[in-house]
């Protein structure tokens, strides 16, 4: 009897351990850091969301002569060319990113915002998430706030920008940026370049610790003379690395140089 | 007769105990592996906090594109004690290796983390530790 009794019980143990190996999926038991793994990861991807929202702002300025062949509903084509542009630098981050670590990441939501003022309009909220195979899911949220003056400054005309970008509401005290002039001839832009070159390599630094910064542009006496204007000044500005962008485009109404 | 019972209940209890060995042995993969884990954490945690205050772009990229080891060096070594080496290995995804510092570095002894920077061509930075 006591042996049938053991005999049932080493049975019942190995059908069990049967049962587990079948039903359970294989793992590893030993020291992680998944916590720490998890953390580099989501701040990977959130950067990489940062720099794509950067690097579009750039792009989008540097592109712009093909916004501005059609003129009607310029903010909407703004918003879409920038949209455009960050999945675009996205997906190409995504998929380098995806050939070193073997993560796969998505772009699930873009939402960009275009306000305007008087004579001018800008890219002026950034939201995006992005969600990855290993289950980071990472987001960016920034804004940015931009006030356009011009000024006649005699010989020259003047473009006054303050620009205010901010990221989870905390203002960004370094940026990087850069403008160009863009004057439209029987529908064909021509760009001037004025400062910089619409390349976060190439562009202007500028801290300022109030995160307050003010971009100044002069516009040369063959454009500012013009009575009823016909170019347009594109300003990129983005900040490094904090995922903070916007792309300015002012058009003057009236001649900004002389008497 | 009551023996060969107990030899036979012995035998089928010992090929029972190995054969649930053995099951467990495919069941789960135990890590044997010669590691570091408090130098690993830490090293994470040091790229991660220069990801978050915008350090890493400066190590990696530098105002010229090319990392700033001078930078890198200063940041390294305020936050870990003399008693502990390290090597810092920035790579471009496109350039190779763009510069390496080391200070009492033990490979042997080391453990370590990396962060993936996407800016422009993107950067690896490769920082390990050691006691």
């Amino acid at each position: 009897m006591r042996g049938q009794v053991l005999i049932g019980v080493a049975v019942l143990i190995f059908v069990v351990t049967l049962l587990l190996l079948v039903a359970l999926p294989k793992r590893t038991i030993g020291p992680t850091v998944s916590i720490e793994n998890y953390t580099v990861a989501k701040r990977e991807v959130e950067h990489i969301l940062r720099n794509a929202a950067e690097e579009a702002a750039y792009a989008t300025a540097n592109t712009l002569e093909a916004v501005l062949k059609n003129t009607e509903n310029l903010p909407d084509t703004l918003k879409k060319w920038y949209t455009q542009h960050f999945n675009v630098s996205f997906t190409d981050k995504a998929g380098a990113y995806a050939v070193l670590r073997g993560v796969f990441c998505k772009l699930d939501t873009l939402d960009v915002k275009v306000s305007g003022g008087n004579g001018y309009f800008y890219i002026s909220s950034i939201y995006a998430v992005a969600t990855c195979g290993n289950g980071v899911m990472a987001f960016i949220n920034s804004a940015a706030d931009v006030k356009i003056e011009f000024k006649n400054l005699g010989a020259f005309g003047g473009v006054k920008a303050a620009v205010n970008l901010t990221r989870d509401q905390k203002q960004i005290q370094l940026i990087t940026y850069a403008a160009a002039l863009y004057n439209v001839t029987n529908g064909k832009p021509y760009r001037f370049p004025i400062m910089g070159t619409f390349d976060p390599r190439e562009s202007i630094w500028y801290f300022n610790i109030t995160g307050l910064h003010y971009i100044q542009v002069a516009i040369p006496p063959e454009y500012c003379m013009m009575s009823n204007p016909t170019y347009y000044v594109a300003i990129a500005a983005a900040s490094v690395g904090e995922g903070a962008a916007t792309v300015v485009v002012a058009k003057p109404g009236k001649k900004l140089c002389g008497t | 007769m009551r023996g060969q019972a107990a030899l036979l209940e012995a035998a089928l209890l010992v090929v029972a105990t190995v054969l649930t060995f053995v099951v467990a042995q495919h069941l789960f993969k135990v890590q044997y592996v010669q590691s570091d884990y408090a130098l690993k954490i830490n090293a994470e945690r040091i790229l991660t906090h220069w990801a978050d205050t915008g350090v890493a772009y400066a190590v990696a990229y530098g105002a010229a594109g090319s990392g700033d080891p001078q930078y890198a060096k200063a940041a390294l070594e305020t936050l870990l004690p003399p008693n502990v080496g390290y090597n810092l290995t920035v790579i471009s995804l496109t350039r190779g290796v763009i510069y390496t510092i080391a200070r009492g570095y033990d490979p042997a002894r080391s453990d370590g983390a990396t962060l993936i920077l996407m800016r422009g061509e993107g950067r690896i930075i490769s920082l390990r530790l050691s006691r």
